[in-house]
């Protein structure tokens, strides 16, 4: 009888340490709002500002694309920036994991970017800028993690797909809205490029949170279906190029100051053909 | 600043399961009825496991449904088995979604048992995907506690006929995982071998479903032996959407309820 006791104590007490891993507080892992329910906060934001058009003269022009800069500290940002201003870049993405979440480091962050003005910016939203209620400081200070943008050339339009995958899934109302846009208005552009942080296939071993395989397979026969040429992705903290299907996944290495193998990654558009190529930054 | 581009790297794979495909369900099937039939007149311990799942995630497109059969031959300390695993497409046809083999040798080390198993299983995922998985693993089982640990290699492939329509390069048609880590740690409230039991567990795999071990399943579940030779199951799932460093998320649960028969 003390025996079945002390395993009902046991079977309770393992039930409590589990299922304490879903409870959400304040704490580094918490998230206070559910993926489905961000999107309709970036999609409110969406329609009060309306996708942002790039229109270029020429039919070579460049994307600078960045992730995990882990702001701290900034001088590998700096650089990037001045490369993409000096190289003549039509814009930015910034791929997720900006910052730590943390107040502080978001105003650290905020002091860095160069004004709109000068070069279009764009932000999707990575786990770590999520942590200690990050998401309100990501919100307010750059609005959307789901949206869309183009840049038009004298020959054809491109379009560009950025996702919020910050928690590891897109969610619902995301997955529907991406199919949506790539069922419907894919065939409207010349090339199709998406922007998550989370990388879709494994980069290092027992580290990785790719999305799980139920959720790959659809949004890898979404792509091949719809001709999404090129998934630009982070989060692994190592550079990984892959074609599967019609798509090549493209895996970042990080800008962060204190990784061993900061780089960034540049796409450009010429003549209706993409071409990339990684940057590795050296002091 | 120093700026050094790089070449990319192009990373080619073989295609080594796609044309399989469907010849291979078709033989999973035979091989589930053919243990069944050899099962009757060998002198091994048998059983046969059928169970449905209904499940709801943030890609279902609703409740989804799958039946599965899996058969397991004993004999002494070695254990052969085979499965299928069917889909209801929006509830009126059944697919051949999944196939599954595996071996076991059972041992014990002074008191406590352990068994070492190689699998191999083959899963539609899509119209123009499938997946294969080969691994191995080892269990150890005690009087409360069931722990698994093992490895799995797979191989997402786009089907023949994809690779056709959307005129996929020979190199692009399969992606490999290499070394996946599997586990399972399950907690028993009774012993093994009461009548009935209720047991917690989390886990990365399912008897078709072999997630990375950052997407853990919580799984809560039991089962209770009507007779000799029956046993009733049911278990409840949750699935998380990344863990370590992304908070929980979540993606969503599957109820699983089914029946074992021994023969």
């Amino acid at each position: 009888m003390e025996l079945l006791k002390y395993n009902r104590l046991s079977f309770l007490v393992a039930a409590v340490i589990i299922f304490a891993g879903c409870s959400k507080d304040d704490s580094y892992f918490s998230l206070n709002q559910s993926v489905d329910s961000r999107v309709e906060q970036s999609f409110g934001w969406n329609d009060k500002h309306p996708a942002t058009e790039i229109v270029v003269n020429s039919d070579d022009y460049k994307i600078f694309c960045m992730s995990d800069s882990h702001v701290g500290t900034t001088v590998n940002l700096d650089k990037f920036f001045n490369a993409a201003e000096k190289s003549g870049a039509s814009a930015v993405v910034m791929a997720g994991d900006l910052c730590s979440g943390r107040e502080s480091d978001y105003e650290v962050l905020n002091k860095h970017l160069p004004s709109g003005d000068s070069i279009p910016i764009f932000k999707v939203a990575g786990n770590h800028d999520l942590h200690y209620e990050g998401w309100s400081q990501f919100f307010t200070r750059f609005g959307s993690s789901t949206y869309m943008f183009t840049v038009k050339t004298p020959s054809g339009s491109d379009l560009f797909i950025c996702l919020d995958t910050s928690e590891g899934t897109l969610g619902k109302v995301q997955l529907s809205w991406l199919s949506n846009i790539l069922n419907n208005q894919r065939q409207n552009y010349r090339h199709c490029i998406v922007v998550t942080h989370n990388n879709f296939f494994r980069v290092k071993q027992a580290e990785s949170t790719n999305p799980l395989i139920e959720e790959i397979t659809v949004l890898v026969e979404l792509f091949t279906k719809n001709h999404v040429d090129m998934l630009i992705s982070g989060h692994d903290h190592r550079s990984d190029d892959r074609l599967f299907g019609v798509t090549r996944y493209i895996v970042m290495d990080p800008l962060e100051d204190s990784s061993g193998n900061p780089g960034y990654f540049v796409l450009r558009a010429a003549d209706g053909n993409l071409e990339y190529r990684f940057v590795t930054i050296t002091n | 600043m120093a700026i050094n581009p790089t070449e990319p790297k192009i990373i080619t794979m073989t295609n080594s399961f796609s044309k399989k495909g469907r010849s291979t369900f078709i033989h999973g099937m035979l091989i589930v009825l053919l243990c069944w039939i050899f099962s009757l007149n060998l002198p091994g311990q048998s059983s046969l496991k059928t169970y449905v799942e209904f499940g709801e995630n943030n890609v279902s497109p609703g409740l989804y449904m799958l039946p599965s059969a899996i058969m397991d031959l004993k004999l002494g300390k070695y254990t052969v088995g085979a499965g299928i695993q069917s889909e209801l497409e929006n509830f009126n046809k059944f697919l051949l979604s999944g196939f599954s083999i595996n071996a076991e040798r059972s041992f014990s080390i002074k008191e406590t048992l352990f068994g070492i198993k190689g699998f191999y299983v083959l899963k539609g995922l899509s119209e123009i995907i499938h997946e294969a998985n080969i691994g191995g693993l080892i269990e150890m089982k005690l009087h409360h506690f069931d722990m698994i640990l093992g490895t799995n290699f797979r191989t997402i492939s786009f089907t023949k006929k994809a690779v056709k329509e959307f005129r996929i390069e020979n190199y692009a048609t399969d992606l490999k995982e290499a070394f996946n880590m599997i586990y399972s740690f399950e907690f028993s409230l009774r012993p093994v071998g009461n009548p009935w039991n209720l047991c917690l567990s989390i886990t990365d795999i399912d008897d078709f479903l072999f997630n990375q071990e950052t997407n853990p399943i919580l799984k809560f579940g039991g089962y209770s032996r009507v007779s000799k030779k029956m046993r009733i199951d049911a278990s409840i799932s949750y699935k998380m959407a990344g863990i370590t460093n992304i908070a929980f998320g979540y993606f969503g649960y599957t109820l699983k309820t089914g029946i074992t028969w021994n023969f």
